[in-house]
């Protein structure tokens, strides 16, 4: 894979580019100061941008144009990072070499359509597919609100991080629907027009881009202004107001999750924490050995990290009557199994071999690749190549001088008030 | 794009091998034809009829991984940096592993996990625990209780689901299963015309076969002595409608299974893509029918599966999440119909399954996955011919045959 450093109408652009896939990727970041109303109000954006256009204006005749193009796809992806919002809207169209040459300048002008073309007349939207895809959102929304693993998920995140950004963007079902109800036509149009008028701050393409390609991308991504200002790197701190917290839910299964934070991690740190989820998880399985077999407490438990907050969970889900257990078990973990040499040699060891095999067939899966190199280009993440090298250098020491640092925040509990024994 | 090779060994275990070395990696799976659905439930053995409960496919598959003469195989897979698990799906249970390292090594050690095993009493006690927290969890699952639900209320002359509605049965069986259950449902099922090996990326076919040849010269003969249970009146539908009341607040989910013969025997692969097709057709996100019950809050998701069993049966059935699933439902009856569908919109769905098809070929590993599980209507990886094959008119033929009048609709709402 070759990368090549360009402009697109002044916009940084990467080119990553390879021949061994049938698609090729075009993916236009945008980013933003994070507020929670421009967060969800994106969302709305995004799936109105996909629903209609100028030229297209209903979702039938942009499903007959996407079959018509060979199944081209487009996608939106919208996350919070730190305190910046990324837009990410993405192509996915299948090789020319695969159809016809002429087919990608054509697509590229129904893909300048759907950006810059929105279907807005006198600043409003379409009023019936505004009001489908608020529909659309709050329906999902409900939806996902009523999973068990979502809520845990979402309530220990506010537990954790309560009265900051992270909290106030965890929106019940019923709040998200009065946000989502509360926006207008002129406000969505107005962050449309604030978005692709100056936001846009870069450009990636991932395939088998010949260089006429690239002319036929500066003639239809024709932003004038780009934001130039980088992400910023400042991420929540967990502040929990208290040390063990527990909620009820009608449920079977109870939720735990045990918070661990660390202090101002180096890189190298920060990559023996991720060794330290992977020989908790699939690399080493201690967790599945400690909680599944040895203490007979789990059917599943795994470990949890979140680089940039500088965070590490330990999750399991278990009988309420086990809650005990298992927090001795966590406390058994780092006290005890950690502190055995051999056991997170074998383990790290093991976990080697994951991160070896990862690295190697890593271009076998496109999607991997690609997330890999946004992953790093955007957000500094850690490559594969970055997490096997470690792996292959990192010590028992290392875990020790690490686990050292960890300081146990939050013990939050999901309790289920259903008993299993009725079943 | 290339095709298995289909082998079947002296032993009566059918083998697939496909090789290709520009892959890195290599999958096996070992599969057996038993599962979570209770069309096993009850058969003959050695001539003799037995019964065994609800979840056994699922706690056997957990056995032989947990308690195999290697301990825990997944550890042992793991060990080797695979990727690898055990999956217990309605009519299959199957044991794989993706690596790079010691292929063979790992493979004779997956089969003889399989064929060899050493579980006893106290091994089936230690699997237990794992086991009955992971059906718990299934009650928290909507979509799992309701999805059994409907599967036993489309039978009536049969149990294909648990009453528990989990299709892993309940923590009070489970904790009543005793060695002989475990044992009979063994010997019954994982006799070797029942088992599918699957061997797929960076080998050579020849060796690999000869390979496998001689790990099945040591391994003890498993005969067939199971005979499976013909059941009659299979189009009577236990109960046609059925509401179970979910315990975690949200919208409700509905699940309407139409039930039909293929009398005209169709191949079952073509089928499944006509009535894909004919449902894209129909009920897309961009249709009419769903756009407007979007519009008025009427429906939140809407999608369609086709399943295909034993005995020429299929069902066409149709997922629906909402506040109100039977107003769903009442529009539906009026649109299950051949009216207004487009021969032009026809074809280019035919274009872009086509399209699809040659695409997922990125990712080459995914396919291989969910081959065996597909093997009930083809052996095919490549359905590009079957794709251009296909006519609209053939299709329109086809679903007006369909007399949707067999159905069964099961709903989990919200109850405080």
């Amino acid at each position: 894979m070759k990368e090549e450093k360009l402009k697109i109408n002044g916009i940084d652009t990467t080119l990553y580019k390879t021949d061994k896939y049938t698609t090729l990727h075009i993916e236009l970041y945008f980013t933003l100061d994070y507020n929670t109303q421009d967060f969800y109000l994106l969302e709305l954006l995004g799936d109105y941008m996909l629903a209609t256009n100028k030229k297209y204006k209903t979702k039938e005749e942009l499903l007959d144009l996407k079959y018509e193009m060979y199944s081209f796809d487009s996608y939106v992806n919208i996350v919070r990072y730190g305190k910046n919002i990324v837009f990410n809207l993405s192509f996915e169209i299948i090789s020319p070499k695969l159809v016809k040459d002429e087919y990608f300048q054509r697509l590229l002008k129904e893909v300048h359509t759907l950006i810059f073309d929105a279907n807005f007349t006198n600043a409003l939207p379409d009023e019936k597919v505004f009001e489908k895809c608020k529909n659309g959102l709050i329906g999902n929304y409900e939806s996902t609100n009523s999973d068990i693993h979502y809520i845990a998920n979402t309530r220990f995140m506010k537990n954790a991080y309560p009265d900051t950004i992270v909290d106030k963007a965890l929106l019940s079902a019923s709040e998200y629907k009065d946000l989502i109800n509360s926006f207008s036509g002129k406000e969505m149009h107005d962050l449309y027009k604030k978005l692709i008028g100056e936001k846009i701050s870069e450009i990636i393409l991932f395939g088998d881009f010949k260089d006429e390609y690239i002319k036929v991308l500066e003639k239809n991504l024709t932003f004038k202004n780009h934001n130039k200002k980088p992400l910023k790197y400042e991420f929540i701190k967990a502040c929990p107001k208290s040390a063990s917290i527990t909620e009820k839910i009608d449920n079977v299964e109870t939720n735990i999750f045990v918070l661990y934070t660390f202090e101002g991690l180096t890189r190298k740190e920060k990559l023996t924490l991720v060794t330290l989820s992977g020989i908790l998880n699939f690399g080493g399985r201690l967790l599945h050995k400690l909680f599944r077999e040895k203490l007979a407490l789990v059917y599943s438990s795994y470990a949890e990290i979140k680089i940039n907050a500088e965070t590490l969970s330990i999750v399991g889900n278990i009988n309420s009557k086990n809650k005990d257990k298992f927090l001795e078990g966590v406390d058994y973990l780092f006290n005890e199994v950690l502190n055995d040499k051999r056991i997170v040699e074998e383990a790290i060891e093991n976990y080697l071999k994951h991160t070896r095999v990862s690295f190697i067939t890593r271009d076998e899966n496109k999607w991997t690749v690609l997330r890999d190199l946004t992953g790093k280009k955007l957000y500094d993440n850690f490559t594969i190549e970055e997490v096997y090298n470690h792996a292959k250098e990192v010590k028992h020491s290392d875990i020790l001088s690490l686990i050292k640092k960890a300081k146990k925040t939050l013990c939050y509990t999901l309790e289920g008030e259903k008993n299993d024994e009725r079943i | 794009m290339k095709e298995f090779n289909k082998k079947i060994l002296k032993n009566g275990v059918t083998l697939y091998l496909y090789s290709d070395t520009n892959l890195k990696k290599t999958f096996a799976s070992y599969s057996v034809k038993f599962g979570s659905s209770g069309i096993f439930n009850e058969f003959y053995y050695k001539g003799k009829k037995k019964t065994i409960p609800f979840g056994m496919a699922h706690f056997l598959e957990h056995t032989l991984i947990e308690q195999s003469r290697c301990g825990n195989m997944l550890h042992y897979f793991a060990n080797e940096g695979y990727v690898t698990n055990g999956a217990t799906y309605d009519e299959l249970t199957s044991f794989y592993f993706f690596g790079i390292d010691n292929i063979n090594s790992s493979i004779e050690k997956l089969i003889k996990m399989v064929d060899m095993p050493v579980f006893d009493e106290e091994a089936i006690e230690k699997v237990k625990p794992a086991v009955i927290e992971e059906l718990n969890s299934r009650f928290d699952d909507k979509f799992s209780l309701i999805n059994s639900n409907n599967y036993r209320n489309l039978f009536k002359s049969f149990e294909l689901a648990d009453k528990s509605n989990n299709v892993l049965g309940t923590s009070k069986d489970t904790k009543n299963f005793t060695y002989d259950m475990v044992k009979l449902a063994y010997d019954a099922y994982y006799n070797d015309e029942n088992k599918i090996l699957v061997i797929a990326g960076n080998i050579d076919e020849d060796e690999m076969l000869k390979f496998i040849e001689g790990i099945y010269e040591g391994i003890p003969k498993h005969p067939n002595n199971l005979k499976r249970i013909k059941h009659s009146n299979l189009m009577e539908i236990r109960k046609k409608d059925e509401t179970i009341p979910f315990h975690i607040k949200g919208p409700s989910l509905a699940i309407r299974s139409y039930k039909f013969k293929n009398d005209k025997n169709i191949d079952n692969h073509k089928l499944s893509l006509y009535i894909s097709i004919y449902n894209f057709l129909k009920f897309n996100s961009g249709t009419k029918f769903i756009e407007e019950m979007v519009l008025n809050k009427e429906l939140i998701e809407f999608d369609y599966i086709s399943d295909f069993l034993d005995d020429n049966i299929f069902l066409i059935r149709y997922i629906v999440e909402a506040n109100d699933p039977k107003k769903v439902f009442e529009k539906l009856e009026h649109e299950l119909n051949t009216e207004n569908l487009s021969r032009e919109k026809f074809e280019l769905r035919k274009k872009s399954l086509m399209v699809q098809n040659i695409i997922k070929r990125d990712y080459i590993y995914n396919i291989f996955a969910s081959f065996t599980y597909k093997l009930f209507f083809t052996e095919k990886l490549d359905e590009v011919d079957l794709i251009k094959s296909l006519n609209y008119d053939e299709m329109i033929d086809i679903i007006s045959s369909l007399k949707f009048d067999t159905y069964s609709t099961s709903t989990v709402e919200y109850k405080e």
